[in-house]
Order: C-alpha cells, then sequence, then structure tokens
C-alpha cells in the first residue's frame, strides 16, 4: 500500500470491505469510496489543462 | 500584514493534479515557504481541516485553524474552494501563499506593502494565456452561464500569492465562486481529465469581478517587468519563486528545497525527516 492509499483509507475516502475470516490470513480487499455519477467522461478528475502540466520551469528559484 | 497558508486535506486525498505519494514533497515545500516566511521577521498560520492540522504539525506556524472543516460538504473536486474559504474568513489584511510559493528576498515584502485592494503573483497573457485557458472556459461554460463572461478579459491573475485588503469585494467575490460551484455541483459534474477547471474558477473569476469592480490589483511581478527584465528574470531578481504544477516533484528541486530548508532550519529540517522516516518504517502500507 502507498503512503496516499494509507492516508485516503486513513481520511475514510476509501474503506475496507472485506477481511478473511481465515485466521492465518491477512489479506483485506479494499474498495474506493462511492465516486459522484459523471455527467461527463473523465479518465481522472481533477487533472490540470495539458498547457498547465506542462510547466517545466519554475518561477525564480535562483536564490534557492 | 498576515500571512497564511492553506491546505485541504479533503480535496488533495483525492488526488489533486493527479499526482500519487508526493505528500513528503509537498510537507518539505509547506515547511521551507513557512521557515522563510519567519526569517523575514513575520510569522505565518495555518487554515486547515483536522487531517491537516496533524499532517502538516511540526512546521512552524505561529496559529493552526481548522476552519476548512467548515466545507467538508464541498466537493473536492473544486480544489480551489480551500484557498478562497481560508481568505473569505479573515478580517484583517491577509497575504496567502501558496506552499509551493518561496519568499527568498526582502525585496518580495516590499512589493506586497504597496497599496492595493487585491495582491496577486502576476498575470498571465499572451501566448501562454492563449495556449491555456480559452479551452477550459469554453468548457466550464457548457455548464455555467457565469463562466462565460471569463472570456470578457484576454488575461487572468495568478493567484500564486493572493492578498486581499478590499474584504467587501472578498465577500462578493468568494459568494460568486461558491455559487458557482454549488450550481456546479447540482449538475454532478465531473471535471475533464484534460482541462481541471479550478484554475479558471478562481483565478478567471478574481480577475473578470475585479475588473468590473474597478478594483486595484497589485502584482508581485508586473506587466512591465514581464517585458524587461522578463518574467522569469524578474522573479529572480525579486528573489519571489513560485514552484508551480509538478516542478516542485523534480529530484533537482526536491534537493534544492530540502538542502536550503536544512540551512535555514536544522531543526524544523529535523521534525520533518523523522516524520517521514517514522511512517516510512511504521510499516503501514
Amino acid at each position: 500500500m502507498g503512503i496516499f492509499q494509507y492516508l485516503r483509507r486513513l481520511m475514510g475516502l476509501e474503506t475496507v470491505v472485506a477481511e478473511k475470516a481465515d485466521e492465518t490470513a491477512t489479506e483485506t480487499v479494499v474498495e474506493l469510496a462511492k465516486e459522484p455519477k459523471a455527467a461527463t467522461p473523465a479518465k481522472k478528475p481533477g487533472r490540470p489543462a495539458k498547457a498547465y502540466q506542462k510547466k517545466a520551469k519554475p518561477i525564480g528559484g535562483k536564490k534557492l | 500584514m498576515k500571512f497564511i497558508h492553506s491546505f485541504w486535506s479533503k480535496s488533495y486525498f483525492q488526488g489533486r493534479w493527479g499526482l500519487q505519494d508526493k505528500f513528503f514533497d509537498d510537507l518539505y515545500c509547506f515547511a521551507l515557504s513557512a521557515v522563510l516566511i519567519n526569517r523575514h521577521g513575520k510569522s505565518i498560520d495555518l487554515i486547515t481541516d483536522d487531517h491537516g492540522a496533524e499532517l502538516l504539525g511540526g512546521i512552524p506556524y505561529k496559529r493552526v485553524s481548522r476552519d476548512l472543516n467548515d466545507i467538508a460538504h464541498v466537493d473536492p473536486q473544486f480544489w480551489t474552494a480551500g484557498k478562497v474559504y481560508s481568505l473569505s474568513v479573515q478580517t484583517k489584511p491577509t497575504l496567502h501563499i501558496d506552499g509551493d510559493v518561496f519568499f527568498l528576498d526582502q525585496k518580495c515584502y516590499e512589493a506586497a506593502k504597496k497599496p492595493w485592494d487585491i495582491f496577486v503573483q502576476s498575470r498571465e497573457m499572451g501566448e501562454h494565456y492563449h495556449s491555456t485557458y480559452p479551452p477550459v472556459i469554453e468548457s466550464i461554460s457548457g455548464f455555467s452561464d457565469a463562466a462565460k463572461e471569463f472570456s470578457r478579459y484576454n488575461f487572468t491573475f495568478n493567484t500564486g500569492v493572493f492578498g486581499v485588503r478590499d474584504f467587501d469585494f472578498f465577500k462578493r467575490y468568494s459568494f460568486e465562486y461558491f455559487d458557482l460551484i454549488f450550481k456546479l455541483e447540482l449538475q454532478e459534474v465531473r471535471i475533464p481529465s484534460d482541462r481541471d477547471w479550478n484554475i479558471c474558477l478562481e483565478q478567471s473569476l478574481l480577475t473578470t469581478m475585479s475588473q468590473d469592480y474597478n478594483l486595484h490589483v497589485g502584482e508581485m511581478i508586473n506587466g512591465r517587468e514581464q517585458k524587461s527584465p522578463g518574467f522569469f528574470e524578474a522573479a529572480d531578481e525579486k528573489g519571489y519563486a513560485h514552484f508551480w504544477g509538478s516542478t516542485k516533484y523534480s529530484r533537482y528541486w526536491q534537493r534544492r528545497i530540502r538542502t536550503r530548508l536544512q540551512k535555514e532550519s536544522p531543526k524544523v529540517f529535523k521534525r520533518i525527516q523523522e516524520k517521514e522516516a517514522s511512517f516510512f518504517s511504521s510499516g503501514r502500507f
């Protein structure tokens, strides 16, 4: 599990929905919290416009 | 002048920027940004929610408020809501700086001291504006008549720094902002993957309203400086840095950010480093 997933689970954005009854097993099944209904098709919501993502150069930074 | 950072964990962990596992990179950025403000004899507050207060613990904020618990009902797709709400609860002149903005020189403070009603980083205009904003505005306009107004101006203010002195205006602005996203929420919209509306919702609304109300908008880097010596050169000369987008996650800049933090405040650096190490050794992931 990555940090991001761990923190999301901690915050209740992901929930553990089933745990194996077998005492020797440790595997858990994780289900994503229900997302709102999509009105427009989207692969990954919340990503910036392409031109914005391309900002390869920070503003300033010479004095860092 | 009061300085604030904001961190809305609900939105952050819904995958803002579509990036994952960058939390500690961001933590070092927030820490350095805050430490640099403190170095210049100023203090900085954090406006966040319960989870944010815990996660950003160790950064030397004067005061941590959990006002962003108030917007727990807001759809986290609208990640700029945290910043807008954080400023809307202020009652004294306030400068919000993004967690990836660094004031490296006294000149930054001097620029922010001048008279203004609203203060921003700069204007985004020209080719950069035209290649970025019109398609996004068009996309939002399919769901919102209010957003159609955004195309009346051919530039937008970048709010890497966002100062407020005119609170009557800001009340109107935050009302319109939350009204806009509420109406979008009612339509159960999903922000398209290639056109993040947030930057327009925050910045283009600000631009349109501040021009309509004829406000005095101060800029950290003004239009003349963008022309000469140039946008990036003027920022370097002023000691203003904004690691926008994903630039802050490059190995080179992360190393520079962490090294500078260690130099500025070994104590804070150690605290963040220990936090990171204890997380990775906890076996919780």
